[in-house]
């Protein structure tokens, strides 16, 4: 958990935003949307251009939960989680419903084609990672961009999908074991990660 | 299970790998270089952390359009357009009247409907229980009376009871044969007056039980049921023997 702070500034906003107070609801919106819409456009990538609307959705989702919000995380982290959720279920559904996504995302894995040579290596891995959350099943995605993306320990995870710590250690490995295979099939993924090693 | 199924994800967490101690590293480093999944996690765990902290949109347009279009979208969910409703304790003013008012009216209602389909349906079912009063048929009656002309001049006819007593002319009186001229009046014992229970002044001893009782044909029935409830079978049924030979149309 990167944005951890030692005393939260936005607590006693978020309460009063929690009870309806809707000056308190605008600036807690303003202090937290630039982290929302960074974290979307992450989660998103660079080739989708609906990351506005994701983090708009995010918010409103935020906005929502904040009266079942029970101060075990920083204000700023929990609008982070509701955001990687909200941008992996926001990559599902674009999934389900593009056929071209879906293409895109296959060929992410195929062989780097669709992949211009002149990335950096940071980047390439950060598409790859998306592109394995297309693949992943609903919750072994959530689990590894939280964990990958937000940084989430296995205890953050737990509490922001409500499961088990040893559930969410149970779909880290199934998401590695998805990604090994990945890795192991793919020569070109594999000199990659060869000379970044 | 092989080695690169035993995944360390705690000593993985970014948020730990500068506070690692130097066994727990070096056990890192020992499955990293055997596990490409684990090393690509890691790596790409610490690229998008360079990437939150490189591009930080604060002064990006997007963000603003962003809140815009989230404070537009509360100030519709709630009804109205602007900034979210002031509340006053979780609720409007306006709305707890009108959670009273609903919950004053639904009670009423319900009580209506309670009195209306059950307590009213209840108390007409009770009063309809009730035993109806004893009656007697019109052709009964009317065969008494005939019965009763034929017998004995009974001073009073049967009371009769039901619609039909209201609608009937009154029963002409029954004629009495006259005394025979040739007989003294003031010889004639004046007759024994009838026997009437209900009269105090002519309570008289009862007369001994006998299963030919020279009363009425309803003195005799209700003289034959006594001694059928007292145990007296045979002279009962002597009784009721004598009243079917005597009356064989009588419904009694």
């Amino acid at each position: 958990m990167r944005e951890v702070a030692a005393v939260d500034p936005l607590r006693s906003l978020a309460r009063e935003a929690g009870s309806g107070e809707g000056e308190a609801t605008r600036r807690l919106i303003e202090a937290v949307a630039p982290s929302v819409l960074r974290l979307a456009r992450m989660v998103l990538g660079p080739a989708r251009d609906d990351a506005e609307d994701v983090a708009q959705e995010s918010l409103l989702g935020f906005v929502g939960a904040l009266a079942g919000f029970r101060g075990e995380c920083s204000v700023l982290h929990y609008a982070c989680r509701i955001t990687v959720r909200t941008a992996v279920a926001a990559r599902k559904r674009q999934q389900e419903h593009s056929q071209q996504a879906e293409a895109y995302a296959q060929a992410s894995f195929a062989g780097d084609d669709r992949l211009p040579a002149e990335l950096p290596l940071a980047a390439r891995r950060r598409e790859i990672v998306r592109g394995l959350l297309d693949e992943l099943p609903g919750a072994q995605a959530e689990t590894l961009a939280l964990r990958v993306i937000l940084g989430c320990s296995l205890q953050e995870v737990a509490d922001a999908t409500g499961v088990p710590v040893n559930t969410v250690r149970s779909r880290v490995r199934l998401a590695k074991e998805s990604l090994r295979r990945r890795i192991e099939d793919d020569p070109n993924l594999r000199e990659l990660l060869e000379v970044a090693g | 299970m092989t080695r690169v199924d035993l995944h360390p994800d705690e000593l993985l967490d970014p948020g730990r790998l500068h506070r690692l101690e130097p066994e727990e590293r070096a056990r890192l480093d020992n499955h990293l270089a055997g596990c490409a999944a684990c090393a690509f996690e890691l790596a790409a765990a610490q690229d998008f952390a360079r990437a939150a902290e490189a591009g930080r949109p604060e002064d990006d347009p997007a963000v603003a359009r962003v809140v815009e279009k989230t404070m537009s979208a509360l100030g519709s969910r709630v009804g109205e357009a602007g900034p979210v409703v002031r509340r006053v304790g979780g609720m409007r003013w306006s709305r707890r009247v009108l959670l009273v008012a609903a919950i004053l009216a639904m009670t009423a209602a319900a009580g209506a409907a309670s009195w209306y389909f059950v307590l009213r349906p209840l108390l007409q079912r009770l009063e309809t229980s009730r035993p109806p009063p004893a009656t007697c048929t019109d052709a009964g009656a009317r065969e008494t009376d005939a019965v009763l002309q034929q017998v004995s001049p009974a001073p009073a006819p049967l009371p009769r009871r039901g619609p039909s007593a209201l609608r009937a002319p009154p029963a002409p009186p029954v004629e009495t044969e006259a005394p025979p001229p040739s007989l003294p009046v003031e010889a004639v014992p004046p007759p024994p007056p009838p026997h009437h229970p209900r009269n105090p002044e002519q309570v008289e001893p009862p007369p001994p039980v006998s299963p030919v009782a020279p009363g009425t044909p309803s003195e005799s029935l209700l003289r034959a049921n006594e001694l059928r409830r007292g145990g007296q079978f045979a002279e009962a049924a002597t009784l009721y023997r004598e009243l079917q030979e005597r009356f064989p149309g009588s419904r009694e």
